[in-house]
């Protein structure tokens, strides 16, 4: 137990600590935590207002068809959701075949004990990703349903224990398949593989249940009932907090605390083969000798980034999600043309102009290829290798940002075209939309390498830090987001007074031209920041 | 083929790395660089190298400034750290290759180089595998041959015989040897004194920061061995400061 409090308390330090999530020493370096700090308050109100109108506009639907407890349904199955997902994209690496095995293989402390610490810190991250989720959420319930003490209280136990069985299952899962995978060379490739199918199958799942209108979640109703018969914590949640029960809760509670005791029992044995097998039982290559292939220097740093990307399954994930849904999207148009006009008027809350919904979807998938904006930063301790050759800074950052283009804009760009075809858009439109499609990727690709350029984090132990938590990657996303919104400002602004080619036509200008300046900017500010980073 | 003059670096404002450094490799030189840990060695090999900003002085490499002609400099030089990491998700192959594409080193040679070091250096098997599952040693043999295949007229290496095999560490001197023999100047960070008195034929001693003896081999021992001359220089340093 002792030990276990050991464990938990360094890794607590580690992983949570301001410095490691900033990737520098606020103390040193005030302005800019302030910015960060006031882009983060952004991004949380952010969140907040959209989940909270979302669940506001529920809860007063449900109530008023005296169906309110069905929005903690809501909550229950969203916080399982996130949980799983979380859990198949990071139990590999949190939980298992983290880096610092050797170091705590070599400590006298059983493989349970190292597992039950990092576990712990796993599902603290968890638990603080449901309960961001669940205040807004609550607040929209509590608001129409009444204020009741012992509702707030079930619902904070709650959504500290409903995400833990399928953070479990979800880290199961990831566990088997890297056990199964463990051994195979191209291990990497076939996990993200894996990964694509169960994101792509959550996201048709999530938005296939009959006509959308404004709000979507009102669509999932007769789908979040059908989960509250076949999960019973569900509705044991539900009726909980409804009802003040306090036997539904115990069994909310006991679904947590018993997997978690079965999962420690099965998966350590588990857990240390496949970090022992990661280390050493790789199968090698039959092949010998050098085999080569020239290209010039340029090339091979693009070529660089592709094979960092493919060989990192949390990075393609993350980075590469968005393309693969809007391809999936617009493969689908072609042949549930009604169906996907729908489900997107759905999403974006808008009808009528198929060229602005058309091009909000693929500038929020785009928006999701932020590699630029983080890839220097995974150079971390590999960072002295582009530094010490003959390379400039620019021509790194360049490579960095043509691969990121080459990763969002020909998937792109034949999603709209896709897109059009199905859904009768006029040539000329689709011509003005892939130009502006094209520009808006260079606009967004420079202000990412930008963000990578002034914000770098070089000291992390796993990728993850990087791709999911550092700044570069909040704010490659956020402002993705930021600059396709007034996009789509301009648009409706503009066509008001021009026709949609023209005010097509115009954004695509107005992007092409707001580049140049950042892209002359990295050309010439590059070195100077390269050489005076700090590395590890 | 190397001048360092009065080189200073700072850490945050607060820990002084380097002060007042000054060195003069020439073409042909095996020289040793040597210094407790923490010293100051690795900051002024990864100066010379581009990879860490120096505060003062100048850092000149084949009469050309690192600072003011980087891209050149890093062109003649080849650099060598202690702790061997590279792309992981690469193979052996793969990073030899992107070393070769940067440097423009045509097909033939590259082919020709490669070959030779890594089957000198017992890596030819495992270029097909994910660096990933090499060990230290085999890490730094494939980052010795990524440097060797440059043909560098500057190679610096820091420390590095830790992590070698014994044949390695043989077939590294011998390597050494070759190079000085074709006019490469070879400057070398360690705290194996041995190892320097042995094959160096110019030593400089670091201490704190700050170049405390520098010369010739047999200027700098004189009468007595290294190690007798290195405690010696450090207590009068300690004495002093």
């Amino acid at each position: 137990m002792n030990a276990y409090r050991n464990l938990v308390r360094v890794f607590v330090r580690d992983t949570f600590s301001l410095k490691r999530l900033l990737g520098f020493d606020a103390k040193h370096a005030k302005v800019k935590a302030m910015v960060i700090g006031l882009a983060l308050i952004y991004a949380i109100v952010a969140l907040f207002g959209t989940i909270g109108w979302m669940f506001f506009d529920l809860s007063r639907a449900l109530e008023a068809m005296g169906q309110g407890s069905l929005v903690m349904v809501f909550l229950g199955v969203y916080i399982v959701v996130i949980a799983l997902v979380m859990a198949l994209l990071r139990a590999n690496g949190m939980v298992f075949h983290y880096k610092d095995y050797d170091f705590l293989a070599a400590l006298p402390v059983t493989t349970r004990t190292i597992v039950a610490a990092k576990l712990t810190i796993f599902m603290m991250l968890v638990m603080v990703m449901s309960v961001l989720l669940a205040l807004p959420v609550a607040f929209a319930y509590f608001y129409h349903a009444g204020v009741s003490m012992v509702g707030l209280l079930f619902v904070l136990v709650g959504v500290l224990a409903l995400p833990v069985l399928p953070a479990l299952v979800g880290a199961f899962i990831a566990l088997g398949l890297a056990r199964l995978l463990v051994r195979y060379r191209s291990a990497h490739v076939l996990n993200i593989l894996v990964m694509f199918g169960v994101l792509i199958g959550f996201f048709l799942a999530s938005f296939s249940f009959g006509d959308m209108g404004e709000n979507p979640l009102l669509a999932q109703q007769a789908f979040m009932e059908t989960l509250e018969r076949v999960y019973p914590f569900f509705v044991w949640f539900s009726r909980a907090v409804a009802e003040g029960a306090v036997v539904p809760m115990l069994g909310v509670v006991m679904g947590a605390v018993v997997p978690i005791g079965l999962f420690l029992w099965c998966a350590s044995p588990l857990v240390s083969a496949v970090n022992r097998l990661a280390r050493s039982g790789v199968k090698k290559s039959r092949k010998s000798g050098y085999h080569g292939r020239v290209s010039s220097p340029f090339v091979a740093l693009v070529h660089k980034e592709y094979r960092k990307f493919i060989s990192t399954p949390i990075y393609a994930l993350n980075v590469g999600v968005g393309p693969i849904l809007m391809a999936v999207m617009a493969i689908a148009a072609v042949f549930y043309r009604e169906g996907v006009v729908s489900m997107l008027e759905g999403l974006i809350g808008m009808d009528g102009a198929l060229e602005a919904t058309v091009l909000l979807v693929v500038g929020f998938t785009l928006s999701m290829v932020y590699s630029a904006a983080i890839s220097l930063s995974l150079e971390g301790k590999y960072f002295w290798v582009v530094r010490s050759l003959p390379i400039r800074g620019a021509t790194l950052m360049q490579a960095k940002m043509v691969f990121n283009l080459l990763l969002g804009v020909p998937i792109s760009i034949l999603s709209v075209w896709l897109f059009a075809w199905s859904f009768g858009i006029p040539l000329i439109n689709v011509v003005f939309m892939t130009l502006l499609v094209m520009a808006f990727a260079v606009l967004k690709t420079s202000l990412d390498a930008i963000i990578n350029l002034y914000m770098p984090k070089f000291n992390f132990q796993n990728d993850v830090e990087v791709v999911k938590q550092s700044v570069g990657a909040f704010l490659g996303v956020f402002g993705g987001f930021a600059l396709m919104v007034m996009n789509a400002l301009g648009f409706v602004g503009l066509t008001t007074v021009v026709s949609a080619p023209l005010a097509l036509a115009l954004l695509s200008l107005a992007n092409g031209v707001l580049s140049v300046p950042l892209i002359v900017y990295i050309n010439r500010r590059s070195d100077a920041l390269i050489y005076q980073m700090k590395s590890t | 083929m190397l001048e360092i003059t009065r080189v200073y670096k700072t850490y945050d404002n607060v820990k002084k790395a380097l002060i007042d450094v000054s060195l003069s490799v020439k073409a042909g030189d095996l020289y040793g660089f040597i210094g407790h840990n923490g010293a100051g060695k690795t900051t002024l090999l990864k100066s010379i190298a581009g990879v860490l900003a120096f505060d003062k002085g100048e850092i000149l490499v084949d009469g050309r400034s690192v600072v003011d002609e980087p891209l050149r400099v890093k062109h003649d030089i080849a650099y060598i750290p202690d702790n061997p990491n590279v792309y992981e998700s690469m193979t052996g192959n793969q990073y030899v290759d992107f070393i070769a594409n940067i440097y423009g080193i045509d097909p033939d040679a590259r082919r020709q180089r490669i070959g030779e070091y890594a089957t000198m250096f017992e890596i030819s098997d495992v270029l097909h595998d994910t660096i990933a599952s090499y060990s230290r040693g085999m890490k730094q043999k494939l980052v010795i041959t990524g440097a060797l295949i440059r043909e560098p007229k500057l190679l610096m290496l820091d420390e590095p015989f830790v992590g070698l095999d014994p044949k390695a560490s043989f077939l590294l001197k011998q390597v050494f040897d070759k190079l000085r023999a074709r006019g490469t100047a070879i400057f070398f960070s360690t705290h194996v004194l041995d190892v320097a008195e042995k094959l160096c034929n110019r030593i400089a001693i670091i201490k704190h920061g700050q170049i405390v003896a520098a010369g010739t081999t047999k200027e700098v021992i004189k009468d007595t061995s290294l190690e007798g001359v290195f405690m010696e220089l450090l207590d009068n340093h300690e004495r002093l400061s």
